[in-house]
């Protein structure tokens, strides 16, 4: 191709984007390996409505919800963009939990993906953080009231959860400084952040392959160890058994699939947006006492689960529990250190991922049904 | 598997592949920039006014004094004040600017002559708002009316 290589005489990415297309991947890689471009395809999906719903958005508590409701009462095509972005968010959150969740139980996540995995935890954390920002901004009572009972959740922590709180409000209660503060961040801060995270995620994903699906140790040939024949395997076996089983290029064959996936995803949405209104509660309204604030439906477990925690030992809920999980779920690569990577050799972490998946589905359709 | 089977299966993924790509693309991007075009040509929203019953309008243009609250796309805006004609043609209305389409200045109806004159340079309209007369060299602005029952409409924008 005449462009081609005009381009990359001048860049010299030609050798680049042949290696990222051409790379081996494992034979047995599945359709549950679509999950992350899905995520990312719907990350992009995100920014590019969100760039063009910016453009008549303003961030003021007098005129957040009436520009959003402009948005989507007057401009052309404005109830489907924003319907696109709204939905779009509940995608991203399922699809960046699905693909997580893929990593965790065929333990890929292992030597030498450690980071991989680090950088994919943060922005699953960035990405409820989005969610959250981005809540508050059509600025309806949902999503003011459901915001101030977020912030105050901060704030509970002991010793620093006032001043915290007080840096995310940028004051002493949801208001004005509030609304400027979660917009720059929804907008300028986190889409700057993950888009770093995700570009390094994507160089490790080529500079160390994709992984092989689990096999069973046993089935292994012994000698595949880095100890010689007859050795137990090592940590280090995942980086070979891979290079082991001849697998085929990432073009066409699964680049295919990956935009298949893309594709429906994207029709889905597309089909929310078009038939499904999004809820308005109407302009904020700090002074109604009568409205019951609910969270977006992926904090709802965690909504639910504050309520069985007795009001003396509420700092465990709203503080202790989440860190705790969260450093659990950091630490993952070196809290499973043994070499295998199928879900049967590694019982313990198999059944713990299990049961956390039940718990979080369970409290969330406990917080469902209780509404 | 032969090889033209391989090279067959192949470029059909090939192109399955590019047209996916496509289609991925365009529901990403064209409502998006679609949409932010409109947003260009939607600016300020346009006020539907009730500005006279239809019973009452004749062929000879009728002045009369339109109020309407001006909106700025979301942002209600200052109460707005207009003078429009108004004159019956058939079984609709004709509304016309009352601004000389040559510098702006407020014309008036000649019922003399029967047609409008304005007192700045001496613009000549029809009563239909054609230009008769310069320095004036377009007719008339109008704007879209719409008769329901007996209420006439106007659509007004700031």
């Amino acid at each position: 191709m005449k462009l081609g290589a005009w381009l990359d005489r001048r860049t010299g990415l030609g050798p680049v984007a042949r290696y990222v297309r051409d790379r081996r991947i494992p034979r047995g890689v599945s359709w549950l390996h679509t999950l992350g471009s899905a995520t990312l395809t719907v990350f992009v999906l995100l920014i590019v409505t969100g760039m063009f719903l910016a453009l008549n958005y303003s961030a003021s508590i007098s005129e957040a919800h009436a520009s959003t409701t402009y948005i989507v009462n007057n401009i052309p095509l404005g109830s489907f963009v924003l319907g696109l972005h709204y939905w779009g968010a509940s995608a991203m959150v399922i699809l960046i939990g699905a693909h997580m969740l893929r990593v965790f139980f065929m333990g890929t996540y292992k030597f030498p993906r450690e980071i991989s995995w680090v950088i994919g935890v943060a922005i699953f954390c960035l990405v409820m953080l989005f969610a959250f920002t981005g809540y508050l901004l059509p600025w309806d009572n949902t999503a003011y009231f459901a915001t101030r009972v977020g912030v105050n959740i901060v704030g509970s922590t002991p010793l620093i959860g006032g001043l915290i709180a007080s840096l995310i409000r940028g004051g002493q209660d949801v208001g004005a400084a509030t609304l400027t503060h979660f917009y720059a961040i929804h907008v300028i801060f986190l889409p700057a952040a993950v888009s770093a995270l995700v570009a390094g995620h994507l160089f490790l994903v080529v500079r160390n392959g994709i992984a092989a699906p689990p096999q069973r140790l046993r089935s292994l040939p012994a000698n595949q160890g880095a100890g010689g024949p007859g050795a137990m395997p090592t940590r280090e076996i995942n980086l070979e058994d891979q290079a082991a089983v001849p697998g085929e290029s990432f073009y066409p064959r699964h680049v295919l699939m990956d935009l298949t996936v893309a594709f429906l995803v994207l029709l889905v949405l597309c089909g929310l947006a078009l038939f499904f209104a999004i809820p308005d509660s109407g302009n904020a309204n700090p002074a109604n006492s009568s409205f019951a604030p609910r969270p977006a439906w992926y904090y709802l477990f965690f909504f639910q689960l504050l309520r069985y925690v007795p009001p003396p030992f509420e700092v465990i809920g709203t503080t202790v529990l989440p860190i705790a999980a969260l450093t659990v779920f950091l630490l993952v690569p070196w809290l499973d250190r043994r070499p295998g990577r199928h879900p049967l050799d590694r019982p313990l972490v198999t059944a713990f991922g299990i049961a956390a998946v039940i718990v979080i589905l369970g409290l969330t359709a406990v917080g469902a049904v209780s509404q | 598997m032969s090889l033209t089977e391989i090279l067959t299966r192949r470029s059909f993924m090939d192109r399955a592949a590019k047209a996916l790509a496509l289609a991925v693309g365009a529901i990403i991007g064209v409502p998006s920039v679609a949409f932010g075009v409109a947003s260009g040509l939607t600016g300020a929203v346009k006020s539907r006014v009730r500005v006279a019953s239809f019973a009452e309008l004749s062929s000879t243009p009728t002045a009369v004094p339109v109020t309407f609250t001006a909106q700025d796309a979301w942002r209600q805006g200052e109460t707005q004040k207009l003078l429009v004609f108004l004159r019956r043609e058939g079984n609709t209305a004709r509304a016309l600017s009352a601004r000389c389409t040559h510098l702006g200045c407020t014309i008036h109806w000649d019922t003399a002559g029967n047609h409008f004159v304005c007192p700045c340079h001496g613009s000549q309209f029809t009563a239909a708002g054609e230009v008769t007369r310069g320095p004036a060299n377009r007719s008339l602005d109008t704007y879209p009316v719409t008769v329901s029952g007996n209420d006439v409409f106007l659509e007004v924008q700031p």
